[in-house]
């Protein structure tokens, strides 16, 4: 029997036994590791459509094939395909119809197919576009293919690759979609999550060769996905096929092959570095095939990466030339004239070993699996900058380890479909200090280096002070630095984390007013974050730019302990009733979390060319505390700490797309799209909110503690021999656990998309996008009593409901009666806070060539705003990367000044990739491809110091309302000549130069106006600012102006200059 | 098609250029309309935070505004709200005003940013105005910008401070913000005093304070009284007293040495007076001062130092207290360590 008559002998087994292909039909889905096609099969003689006949999918891509019957409508559906080129066969009347078309992860494609009266045994060829447009779902973002990978001057890991989609930036932790940090993406590999489960970053970054597909989805997506305030980043590994095929590959990079960097000249210290690259190299090989042909399938790949950095330390000295006792100025720059003392090198080297490995099995056309591990495990070392040479290095170990299982059964005739995902995620991030005895030591105020002559070796009496033999007064230090290290690294962590996934879904079609593809879906995990943090020689000293000196422990619980920590309890003698005992070797916070989620969504085919996708997804997320505090009476309110640190259950998803194609023909759609998007609040709050981290803080006023400018023990000697004494202050920071607001709402994004895309061209479609995107609810740590304490809650919403039940309770609980008292003032006052805003708007127009061997096109402009007072998951301004824990909301007066453009702003935004290869027959292969990127310089600030806060922490003037920075553009380019050894293997070299044109141009500027504590100028300008008054403490105001910062408004951040790697690949 | 694809466009273009409006924040200011006061603080000697530095309390808070400051200080509210109510501005809190040190100070607090080059001069490290602080450090001044009146028992009083733009009704401290310090010892302590807006003080549109907003903000002065005694010791438990320490009698103000009766101040070793003990006024105390080590009045032994009831003393404008109690200061002064051998 040939393969044609059993495949419509098949087709109509199941036709009959099924009995339901009239009121059921094959179930429809698209997901993270598949695709699907939809058609139209049509008779050219009557028009009509063609009802009950054979359609066939087959691919190189998919073990064995597919087969479905057109419905009564004439049309047919395919899903769960894996990525590739297809060929759709239609029989009818004993021909073959034939359609090529591309399925891509996540998308829907369209290929309908008019047959006609043809010869028995004839094999026609449909012409038509292939379809690019996604008429299935109202998804935006952009899907990078291996040619892509292949022929642009593309960042290695596909990390690196989302700066392609449309709209998106980097930020300081990754890449920025739709105006949300990129620490609330989603990063989904092999079908599972892989976000760091600490902080919401990109955790198993892979070699973009490893790769076959990477979906960058910016927004719309159905009910199926959640846990994303950003975008989903959805990566598909390479899989092995009937034949074997593979590649080998290096890329290698020195520091002969990039151009000087210019120098970003600071005011002020004498201590400077230089970073540069000695060599980066990543090589591998990757291999996929059939174990049983039409199977089960392999696929592995390994690729260490290894890269050396050269760290040059500077010494410089300013120059008086003109001996008036004052650093001479150059007139060009504005900056002192500085001359080379001494300089060292150092050695940064870190080594990544990338992997995959992958087995496809179908066990019959219903029953198939997908085995999966990835991993990026890394080692290497870095060094502290600014200090002396004892126990500045570290040794680094990170990376992740990842498993997947996906099973996918259909049943009743293809009607029902069952997905089944395991998955199973780990990362390790260990800092470990090749001397962890030593205290750090650190100098705020500028020092002159010849303080520290007994450390800093080299520097000789060059860098000694000289004084005005006509004026004693006079002194001219050539040598001035600040933030100055003397012995450990200071704070250090170890972690890991895990995440145990199952994700399983039932989708089911049916026909009622139209057709409805219902997918019934749970989504739960169990994740971890287990912490030891602790601080090198077990605290830190450090001297303020007053003089001050402050130590920095952590402290644990203890009823034997000697520091008095926790509340005045009952017997309200204004000291702290319990005790605790410093933890020299670090807190261990072990705590894990449940999320879950259920979801249901239905995509709805009203017409043939409307559809409507909606959903709803229910989300529910549990936080742990950290298990060794579980159950100990908590010293912040005498409560004995619960298992639970929160439960946020009220989070649904509604999710609204509408699609209409008015070609009907899958070559256009008009579409829409409103939704709402929760947060999986990363584990960062359990160890350091629920984690038992506290800091004990005490700090000697400047004529109480002398500390000798000797050597780093003697030091460390005198500030322990100070800190043996009762201190001026002494203060602990945090109470181990803190109070969260009973009904807390989940943190949420609230997505408005319309938009439009047309296929002007075989290959070729357009499209416009409107996006608005809003933040209205967040959470985030909050003192509404001066800092005494902290509660976890909604900043700015109305917790007066639940203030009212708490002091109904402190009436029923005498004893307990001052803390819930206490906490339904602070909730009651939670309403003063300003309520978040962040609202991203912009217009996207795209254009993109369907990726072949041949050419690419992949073109974006995108105009948006981005204004606000809260950024997202990390601080834009101070880099601070504590998701739902950021210093931003924890007083009333740090979010005075913050609405404003936010700083990831960026107006304009250009982006084109493409390559075009020139086939020179038998004389091989010439390709040229380039990317052009550029962008609106970001917003800048004009930042203070605050009191308990730190550098950067008081918007002084309104946000955005220093000098935006100027626009930046650079391209790159990749040069390729390949070679066909065979019709299988081609060999390939090529050579990228990054940044071209050597465009440095200004990426950043320092922001700090002032390191002086004061309070923000609330609408101010700079006028005012010349009034501003610095602080010398909370609430301690003087009538001294700040100090401005030298380096306020300089830049101190450049693009990186023109280089060049080389590689090679050979495939097969 | 083409006009359906044709007007999506316009419509996507339309909707990203729709503008929106500012968000209302409880963190802003108001600068509509005049310049309105907010609130009155004063620094107090009896309210401190832990560290022990003085802390502003609210004298006067304007009535049913949502922008008066609500933030909490050390555990209580500058100005009430519904559920907030410790501690209301009150005739009792008014009644004290001014730190031990004898400067008062008080902050007033306004709604918006005033024009600050009509209320405060910037003054250079040697107090020349004109100094420009994008450059140099500057200390605000408004002596001589003169902003408000301050009168003590019906008579002018001079007074500085500075103009603060820093804040606004949740920071600590509030603003934006006019502080006027003056020396409090320049009048009788516990006389009345006022402070008064002038219509010099505009905001940034030229608008001036409403005239009913600009006061009489009235106070008293602390009155002069006996403060405690440093260090604390009894005869059950006396302190003890290096040889070259000092023992002091506290007061609310600087003491006229002039009031002191030896008379009524003693010093007693082992049951006898002291000779040659003398006490003297030291700022707001007086004091018995050890000196050298081994020589008088602190040789080692056991002290009494007494503050007669019913003594009287001044402070430096001249009003009185008399301390109703005897007042003691027990103290022992240990004899040095004997020398080892070989030092």
């Amino acid at each position: 029997m040939n393969t044609t008559l059993r495949t419509i002998l098949m087709a109509a087994a199941v036709s009959v036994a099924g009995g339901l292909s009239v009121t059921t039909l094959d179930a429809v889905a698209q997901n993270s590791t598949s695709g699907a096609v939809r058609g139209l099969v049509k008779d050219k003689a009557t028009g009509e459509p063609v009802i009950a006949t054979t359609v066939v999918a087959t691919s190189a891509a998919l073990i064995g094939e597919q087969i479905v019957l057109t419905d009564d409508n004439g049309q047919y559906y395919f899903d769960n395909l894996p990525p590739g080129e297809y060929v759709i066969t239609v029989y009818f009347n004993d021909a073959k119809f034939e359609r090529k078309l591309d399925v891509s992860v996540g998308k829907l494609a369209q290929a309908n197919v008019t047959v006609s009266s043809a010869t028995a045994g004839e094999t026609v060829i449909v012409k038509g576009q292939k379809i690019l447009v996604d008429s299935g779902s109202s998804k935006i973002g952009s899907t990078i293919t291996k040619e892509f990978v292949r022929n642009i001057p593309a960042p290695r890991t596909f990390g690196g690759l989302i700066g392609a989609t449309a709209g998106s930036q980097n930020d300081q932790y990754g890449a920025s979609l739709s105006g949300a940090t990129s620490a609330e993406n989603t990063y989904i590999v092999e079908g599972i999550n892989t976000t760091d489960t600490g902080f919401g970053t990109l955790a198993a970054n892979l070699p973009s060769e490893f790769i076959d597909q990477t979906e960058i989805v910016t927004g719309g997506y159905n009910a199926e996905f959640g846990r994303a305030t950003g975008g989903v980043i959805n990566v598909l590994t390479k899989q092995g096929s009937d034949e074997f095929h593979g590649s080998v590959f290096g890329y290698f990079r020195n520091g002969d092959m990039a151009a000087s960097a210019k120098l970003i000249d600071r005011q002020g210290s004498s201590v400077d570095r230089e970073t540069n690259i000695a060599s980066d190299m990543l090589f591998g090989a990757e291999v996929g095939g059939p174990i049983i042909k039409k199977k089960l399938w392999f696929h592995v790949g390994i690729a260490p990466a290894l890269r050396t950095d050269t760290i040059t330390r500077i010494v410089n000295r300013n120059v008086d030339a003109d001996g008036d006792f004052a650093a001479d100025v150059d007139p060009n720059t504005g900056f002192n004239i500085q001359e080379r003392v001494t300089s060292y090198d150092l050695d940064k080297k870190n080594t990544t070993y990338f992997f995959t490995g992958k087995i496809n099995g179908q066990l019959s056309p219903d029953h198939g699996f997908v085995l999966s591990t990835f991993g990026n495990p890394a080692t290497g070392n870095d060094f502290r900058q600014v200090g002396g040479v004892e126990g500045r290095e570290w040794k680094t170990k990170a990376g992740a380890l990842d498993g997947a299982f996906k099973w996918n059964s259909k049943f009743l005739n293809d009607s029902l479909q069952f997905d089944l995902l395991l998955g199973y995620h780990t990362q390790v991030e260990e800092q470990n200090a090749v001397d962890p005895t030593m205290a750090q030591i650190r100098y705020d105020g500028v020092q002159s280096l010849s303080d520290f002559a007994n450390i800093e070796a080299g520097i000789g009496t060059q860098c000694n002070p000289i004084v005005d033999p006509n004026n004693p007064d006079n002194v001219f230090d050539p040598c001035p630095v600040a933030l100055y290290n003397v012995g450990g690294l200071g704070f250090l962590e170890n972690r890991t984390n895990n995440r145990m996934s199952l994700v399983a879904g039932l989708t089911y079609r049916v026909k009622l007013a139209g057709s409805h593809i219902f997918k019934l879906g749970f989504d739960g995990e169990q994740t971890s974050y287990d912490a030891l943090r602790r601080h090198t020689g077990g605290r830190t000293f450090r001297q303020d730019t007053r003089g001050r000196w402050t130590q920095r422990q952590f402290v644990g619980f203890d009823a034997a302990g000697d520091i008095a920590c926790g509340f005045d309890g009952s017997d309200a003698d204004g000291d702290p009733d319990f005790t605790c005992s410093a933890r020299p070797g670090g807190l261990a916070a072990d705590t894990k979390n449940q999320n879950l989620g259920i979801y249901l969504q239905d995509s709805w085919q009203i017409l043939t060319n409307l559809t409507a996708n909606l959903g709803v997804r229910w989300e529910r997320q549990t936080g742990f505390v950290a298990e060794s505090l579980v159950g100990q009476q908590d010293p912040s309110t005498g409560e004995v700490i619960p298992e639970k640190a929160y439960t946020i259950d009220n989070m649904i998803s509604p999710r609204l797309g509408l699609i209409f194609d008015p070609t009907n023909e899958g070559r256009s759609k008009l579409f829409a799209h409103w939704g709402r998007f929760y947060e999986a609040v990363p584990m960062d709050i359990n160890v350091r909110a629920f984690g038992g981290e506290i800091t004990n803080f005490r700090r000697f006023n400047a004529a109480n503690c002398d500390v000798p400018y000797t050597t780093r023990a003697e030091m460390e000697t005198a500030l322990g021999a100070c800190f043996s004494n009762a201190p001026d202050v002494e203060t602990n920071l945090g109470g181990g656990t803190e109070y969260v607001a009973p009904n807390l709402k989940g943190q949420f994004s609230q997505d408005i998309i319309v938009g439009a895309e047309h296929q002007l061209m075989d290959n070729f479609k357009v499209g416009l996008t409107y996006v608005n995107k809003k933040l209205p609810v967040v959470i985030e740590d909050v003192s509404t009593d001066g800092g005494n304490t902290y509660m976890i809650a909604n900043p700015g919403e109305d917790f007066s409901a639940e203030a009212d039940d708490l002091r109904e309770l402190a009436a029923a609980n005498p004893d307990l009666a001052d803390i819930y008292n206490a906490r339904a003032d602070q909730l009651d006052a939670v309403s003063l806070f300003d309520k978040p805003v962040r609202t991203y708007d912009a217009i996207k127009i795209t254009a993109e060539q369907r990726p072949t061997d041949k050419s690419l096109l992949l073109a974006s402009y995108t105009y948006s705003r981005s204004k606000g007072n809260y950024p997202g998951l990390f601080s834009t301004e101070t880099g601070q990367l504590d998701p739902n824990l950021t210093s931003m909301y924890d007083l009333p007066d740090l979010m005075a000044n913050r609405y404003g453009a936010m700083g990831l702003d960026r107006p304009h935004n250009l982006k084109v990739d493409g390559f075009y290869m020139f086939d020179l027959g038998t004389a091989g292969m010439i390709t040229a491809g380039g990317t052009v990127r550029m962008e609106s310089g970001i917003p800048h600030n004009t930042l203070g110091g605050h009191a308990w806060y730190g550098d950067g922490e008081s918007f002084l003037l309104p946000r955005g309302i220093a000098a935006r920075s100027p626009v930046t553009w650079a391209a790159d380019i990749r040069a390729q000549y390949g070679y066909r050894i065979n019709k299988s293997m081609r060999a390939e070299l090529f050579v990228d130069v990054y940044n071209l044109f050597n465009n440095q141009d200004q990426l950043d500027v320092d922001e700090v106006y002032t390191y002086d504590y004061s309070d923000p100028v609330v609408d101010g300008d700079m006028n005012d600012l010349k009034h501003a008054k610095s602080n010398l403490d909370l609430g301690l105001q003087t009538n001294a102006t700040v100090i401005r910062n030298p380096n306020y408004g300089n830049l101190n951040t450049r693009r990186a200059p023109l280089s060049a790697q080389i590689g090679a690949r050979f495939s097969f | 098609m083409k006009n359906v694809l044709g007007n999506m466009y316009l419509g996507i273009v339309a909707l990203a250029f729709a503008g929106c409006d500012t968000p209302e924040s409880n963190t802003g200011l108001r600068p509509e309309g005049p310049p309105d006061v907010l609130t009155v603080m004063g620094l107090t000697r009896d309210y401190n935070d832990a560290t022990g530095n003085p802390l502003e309390r609210a004298v006067f808070c304007k009535a049913d505004d949502e922008k008066v400051p609500r933030l909490i200080v050390s555990g209580a509210v500058i100005c009430p709200r519904p559920g907030f109510e410790d501690p209301a501005p009150s005739a009792d809190i008014n009644a004290d005003r001014g730190d031990v040190n004898g400067t008062a100070q008080f902050r007033i607090v306004f709604d918006e940013l005033l024009n600050p080059d009509a209320v405060e001069e910037l003054l250079d490290e040697d107090g020349n105005p004109g100094c420009d602080s994008f450059t140099e450090n500057c200390t605000g001044s408004i002596a001589n910008t003169n902003p408000v009146d301050v009168t003590c028992d019906g008579t002018a009083v001079a007074y500085d401070g500075y103009y603060a733009p820093n804040g606004n009704n949740v920071t600590n401290p509030p603003g934006p913000s006019l502080v006027v310090t003056f020396d409090a010892t320049a009048a009788q302590a516990g006389s009345p005093c006022s402070i008064t807006l002038k219509d010099t003080i505009i905001d940034k549109s030229g608008e001036v304070v409403p005239a009913d907003q600009r006061g009489p903000f009235t106070f008293n002065l602390p009155a002069f009284e006996f403060a405690g005694t440093d260090p604390v010791g009894t005869d059950a438990e006396p302190a003890v007293v290096e040889a070259d320490g000092v023992v002091a009698f506290l007061f609310s103000y600087p003491v006229d040495g002039g009031s002191i009766d030896a008379g009524e101040v003693t010093l007693m070793r082992d049951g006898m007076p002291v000779a040659g003990a003398v006490a003297t006024a030291d700022g707001a105390a007086i004091v018995f001062a050890g000196q050298d080590a081994m020589e008088t009045p602190f040789v080692p032994g056991e002290y009494v130092a007494t503050i007669t009831a019913g003594s009287t003393f001044a402070e430096l404008a001249g009003s009185t207290t008399t301390v109703d109690a005897d007042q003691t200061i027990h103290f022992t002064v240990m004899p040095p360590a004997p020398f080892t051998k070989g030092e």
